[in-house]
């Protein structure tokens, strides 16, 4: 479930490809100059207002690269709210690393205490604890143990045993993860706590708010998970290029953003197994990779939300047994053919009770997404 | 950790790098912990996307358009000063910019600033310098930097692991401090950044302990060896002149060279026993502050001839006369104090007392002395001056009362031990039942179906308790990422993550000196019992497993040594090709995945199922390369343990014919390497229902004895033709 990986190329599966049906997909864009040639003032009217300046940072976070890119009128401004967008993600690295010994998660990890925790972490937490609530559990921070025993397997070219599989699930339990103001306690020996499932979006939601708060609306921040804003360089709207999870070169589809963050996991980071059966995705309840999907993208408001989120649809599968009473047409996009009605049943419940919009690539590569999203395939 | 930057702030701005790695480089942002720039690239990946086109023709731009991901990172780049400052000879520090890239070979290096006296006149310095620097490029951390003495025009060919690096006239010891500087910041952010596991355990895990304090005046202070006292003659003093031009400037080592020319005093300050009793507690918070960030502080007083500071010195700079080196790492030393805001002790005089920092990153070593060096200078000649140096080393070492060494960290593979105790009691239990079975081989066999039984429930043991539960399948694998670790120069360590094979390797290491190979492959061997068990299903419905010809069945037997030796190879040189090579074996998708894997890898498991059906254990006894290791390995053997007669062979073949691993030779010999230690032959041996010669004898015993009364011979016929 760990999306703060080691492996670099995490962010692959999401691209900006922008420009690309950007002319279809919002009615302003110019359609008359190609897109290689737009230049960056395009965006406003000359004469009117001066043009966007743009700049864009560069960063090691979370185990990879990420990426602020924003535009401003005032280029002074700009470089202050990048900062301020920085040193905010790198405030979150700092309290939810678990590379770092000296993290608030790793000491709470050690300690199995953290006294007078920072509030975002208590934000995090709070949300955390909401979607494992509803999910029954689906979406779990304390699954570190699961994740640790995986991972020590992996290292030494096998699986886990039963009985350690068994042992570290019973170390996971949100429930027994206790937190308010003053404190956040583990309440069962050998409990860890991994943020890695929901940081990233958070942190994305944070470095927006900063950006937002010095005047900046026209960005596009990828700190793992992604939060657009405004508008990019050309004047449409930011295009995210989704890219195909089993064919690391090529784009399976463009998605127009609207202002919404996007998050993403999928099935290729971390493998614990070559033919990709088991990977950094796991069940908290079950210990085992689900085996149906291979990719998840949710769009939400909020960058951790949707971070968290792909973790539940992820385990989708687990409710088919229960199909919920929708009609089937009410979320059936009229596209995703091949793409199991079922799954699509149970994910369409879940989007619909999230107020979240949800792209579902399988392990065939079919694919589904919900009516709301704006999207083409390549 | 944050005054350190302050007072080590790099030179160089963000900009400046990125003009120094122009585009397609990337400049990420200066990690402040390690003050390193990340320097990214766009993947290749994205680049190949480049030439798309979406479904109207139009192109797709995802490497000319802002904001994609997919940047990879090809390197770091840091100023030596941000990591570990090395003074140069002047004492102050030479500040190279090095980039290095993710396998520890440098990118590039580059002198930024210099303040070294020998080239303070000399234009040509820094094109120099640069030039000493670029000598960097492509070298690996990996390797050992050797400077050649600049008189050397060519340089021999190097030892492996070794490069060499010309140095550069009149600039000898300015271009080993610079070296200095630049090896040991690219071995630091190596390790802390690049998971590096370089062998320069210098750096002991001593601590100085901050939790000792008694009230203590000077003279218990000096007692106590945390005061120390260093006096100079002034003979001493002339000694390293004494062959020079430079030789008699002092007339006092003439008249009175016995007597003390200087007197040092130096207190590790930072040692809350030193400071906390000299300094008033505003001075003391500074100098702990400053130690809990990694820097320690020096009280410094002098007396006699010399300024310790020497002509050039200003505030907050770098004492001339006094140097620090720890082992063979010089270490910064700095002047404390900017607004003489510490109060000095009583009895100490700021004109000849000074609080010296000991600046850098990784601090002192205080389970080591610390080196230091009283310099001096002497000028000879009015015209054409010329400069000789005097060093005079000493060394001070901390009372063993004010260090500690922490016991190291108990192993993470302890614990792992710790929670398998119910599993390996388990193993234990039923490697004691085996070798008592296999000890006493010629019980087990006496009874009808006994040895059948036993062999049975120890198999399914194997699969599903060694095999599919404990995951103890013993592999190649171990072997090869035993030789991979070897060659890589990683830690063995991770052997013991794995309780289960530990227990069991070192089992079959044993049996291997008892009874060969075939201990494992007769009966640990999770897979091979896996084959066995599916044949006795199979021949009980009618599948008997066909014999090959003695002489293909042996030539068979050789493709198991040639499978060994390609995945050796490749252990030894690829490990992209060890872990192709070692899929032969279907170990692990049959007991490690329980067959839940690409249909290609089930394929081949099943495969070889099958093949023990119709060639009995035909995988173990043909291609396993584990098991032809284990042949090898299996010279060792001490006894032949497998009881024969003097018919066996001549004339007699009933055991031969019975082996069904064929590992009986037509005369009769037992070929231990072979051998899976089924102990049919031995059950044959013993019993005269089946051992032809004692089926024979037991004829010719019936002959003898006809005169026996009639029951008996009654039994012996019965028994006969059973």
């Amino acid at each position: 479930m760990s999306t703060m990986l080691s492996d670099g190329r995490r962010r692959q599966l999401l691209r900006v490809s922008l420009g690309i049906g950007a002319s279809v997909a919002v009615p302003f864009a110019s359609r008359s100059a190609p897109a290689a040639e737009r230049g960056p003032s395009t965006a406003a009217p000359p004469g009117v207002l001066p043009a966007l300046q743009w700049q864009e940072r560069n960063l090691l976070g979370f185990g990879t690269t990420l990426s602020l890119r924003a535009g401003h009128r005032n280029a002074q401004q700009l470089s202050a709210a990048l900062l301020a967008a920085i040193a905010e993600i790198r405030a979150i690295e700092q309290l939810m690393s678990l590379f770092d010994a000296d993290s608030a998660v790793c000491r709470l990890n050690t300690d199995g205490v953290l006294r007078q925790p920072d509030f975002r972490l208590l934000d995090v937490l709070t949300l955390a604890r909401q979607v494992s609530k509803r999910s029954d559990g689906a979406f779990d921070v304390t699954m570190q143990p699961l994740w640790h025993v995986w991972q020590n397997a992996a290292k030494q070219g096998r699986l886990p045993t039963t009985a350690q599989l068994a042992s570290a699930r019973a170390k996971v339990d949100w429930r027994k993860l206790e937190f308010d103001a003053t404190a956040i306690r583990l309440r069962a020996p050998g409990m860890a706590v991994s943020l890695n499932g929901i940081a990233q979006g958070y942190a994305a939601d944070r470095a927006r708010a900063a950006l937002l708060q010095h005047g900046v609306e026209h960005a596009l921040l990828d700190t793992g998970e992604w939060a657009p804003l405004g508008q990019a360089d050309d004047g449409a709207r930011w295009q995210l290029g989704v890219a195909n999870p089993h064919q690391r070169d090529a784009l399976m589809a463009t998605l127009a953003t609207d202002g919404r963050c996007v998050a993403t996991s999928s099935d290729d980071r971390t493998v614990f197994s070559t033919d990709r059966v088991h990977h950094h995705i796991i069940d908290p309840r079950l210990g085992q990779s689900p085996k149906l999907l291979s990719s998840v993208t949710v769009v939400a408001d909020s960058g951790a939300l949707a971070d968290a989120l792909t973790k539940v649809f992820f385990m989708a599968e687990t409710q088919l047994g229960l199909l919920p009473p929708i009609a089937a047409s009410a979320i059936l996009a009229p596209r995703g053919q091949q793409f199991d009605a079922r799954l699509a049943r149970v994910a369409g419940a879940i989007a619909m009770t999230w107020q979240v919009d949800a792209l579902l690539v399988d392990k065939h590569g079919a694919w589904w997404a919900t009516p709301g999203l704006r999207i083409k395939a390549t | 950790m944050l005054l350190a930057s302050a007072t080590h702030a790099g030179e160089l701005t963000q900009a400046d790098i990125e003009r120094l790695f122009p585009a397609p480089i990337i400049v990420a942002e200066k990690d402040p912990k390690l003050n390193i720039w990340p320097l990214l690239m766009r993947a290749n990946t994205e680049a190949q996307l480049a030439g798309q086109t979406d479904k109207l023709g139009r192109t797709v731009w995802p490497v000319s358009k802002p904001g994609e991901v997919a940047k990879v990172v090809i390197g770091y780049a840091f100023e030596s000063v941000d990591v570990v400052p090395v003074p140069g000879y002047s004492g102050k520090v030479i500040n190279s910019l090095i980039a290095l890239d993710e396998r520890g070979e440098f990118i590039d290096v580059k002198l930024i600033s210099h303040r070294e006296p020998i080239f303070a006149t000399d234009g040509m310095a820094n094109i120099l310098l640069n030039r000493f620097a670029a000598q960097y490029k492509g070298a690996s951390i990996k390797e050992t930097v050797r400077l050649l003495s600049p008189d050397v025009r060519e340089a021999p060919k190097p030892p492996p692991g070794v490069r060499f690096i010309h140095g550069i006239a009149r600039g000898t010891v300015t271009v080993e401090l610079m070296d200095k500087g630049i090896i040991l910041s690219a071995m630091k952010i190596a390790q802390d950044k690049l998971g590096f596991k370089l062998n320069n355990s210098e750096q002991s895990k001593t601590r100085l302990r901050t939790d000792v304090f008694e009230a203590a005046d000077l003279a218990a202070l000096a007692k106590a060896g945390l005061i120390q006292t260093k006096i100079f003659t002034h003979s001493e003093l002339e000694t390293p002149f004494k062959t020079t031009l430079a030789a008699g400037q002092d007339p006092d080592a003439k008249s009175r060279p016995n007597e003390p020319a200087i007197e040092l005093q130096i207190a590790l300050l930072s040692l809350p026993q030193v400071g906390r009793n000299l300094l008033d507690s505003r001075g003391w918070t500074k100098i702990e502050k400053l130690a809990n960030e990694g820097q320690h502080s020096l009280l410094v007083t002098w007396r006699g001839r010399y300024s310790l500071l020497g002509d050039e010195f200003v505030p907050a700079g770098a004492p001339d006369r006094l140097a620090l080196k720890q082992g063979e790492t010089p270490i910064e030393l700095r002047d404390f104090i900017f607004d003489d805001s510490i109060k000095l002790p009583d009895g100490f005089e700021r004109k000849n007392t000074r609080v010296i920092r000991i600046a850098g990153y990784g601090g002192i070593d205080p389970g080591k002395p610390l080196l230091f060096d009283y310099r001096l200078k002497r000028i000879y000649g009015n015209f054409n001056r010329q400069r000789f140096d005097g060093e005079y080393p000493f060394e001070l070492r901390l009372p063993a009362d004010f260090t500690y060494t922490p016991p190291p960290p108990e192993p993470a593979w302890k614990n792992t031990w710790r929670n398998s105790v119910p599993e390996l009691a388990v193993l234990g239990i039923g490697l004691l039942i085996l070798s008592i079975a296999l000890a006493a081989q010629r019980r087990l066999v006496a009874g009808p179906t006994r040895l059948n039984v036993f062999r049975i429930v120890f198999l399914l043991f194997t699969v599903g308790f060694i095999g599919w539960y404990g995951q103890g399948q013993l592999s190649i694998v171990n072997l090869t990422s035993t030789i991979e670790a070897w060659r890589l120069g990683n830690s063995m360590e991770f052997l013991l993550f794995d309780p289960m094979s530990v227990v069991l390797w070192v089992f079959v290491l044993v049996s291997l000196f008892v009874w060969g190979r075939g201990t494992f492959c007769g009966w640990l061997c999770p897979f091979g019992a896996l084959q066995e068990l599916i044949s006795i299903m199979t021949k009980k419905l009618g599948i008997k497993p066909s014999r090959l010809h003695t002489k293909v069945d042996a030539r068979l037997k050789y493709i198991k040594y040639v499978v060994l030796v390609a995945v050796l190879v490749a252990a030894f040189s690829s490990s992209v090709w060890t872990e192709r090579t070692i899929e032969v074996e279907p170990f692990k998708t049959a007991i490690s995945l329980y067959f839940i894997r690409d249909w290609p890898y089930v394929a081949w498991a099943v495969a070889t199922l099958l093949l023990s059906v119709f060639v009995y254990r035909g995988y173990c006894r043909y291609i396993c390369p584990l098991g032809a290791a284990l042949a090898l390995f299996g010279v060792v053997r001490l006894f032949k343990w497998i009881p024969r007669r003097a018919e066996c062979g001549t004339p007699c073949q009933t055991c031969r014919h019975r082996c069904e691993y064929q590992a009986i030779e037509p005369k009769g010999k037992v070929d231990y390497a072979e051998c899976f230690q089924c102990l049919d032959c031995v059950e044959i041996h013993d019993s005269d229902k089946k051992c032809a010669p004692l089926i024979v004898a037991g004829k010719k015993a019936r002959t003898v004895i006809t005169l026996h009364p009639e029951p008996m011979m009654a039994r012996s016929i019965s028994r006969g033709t059973a």
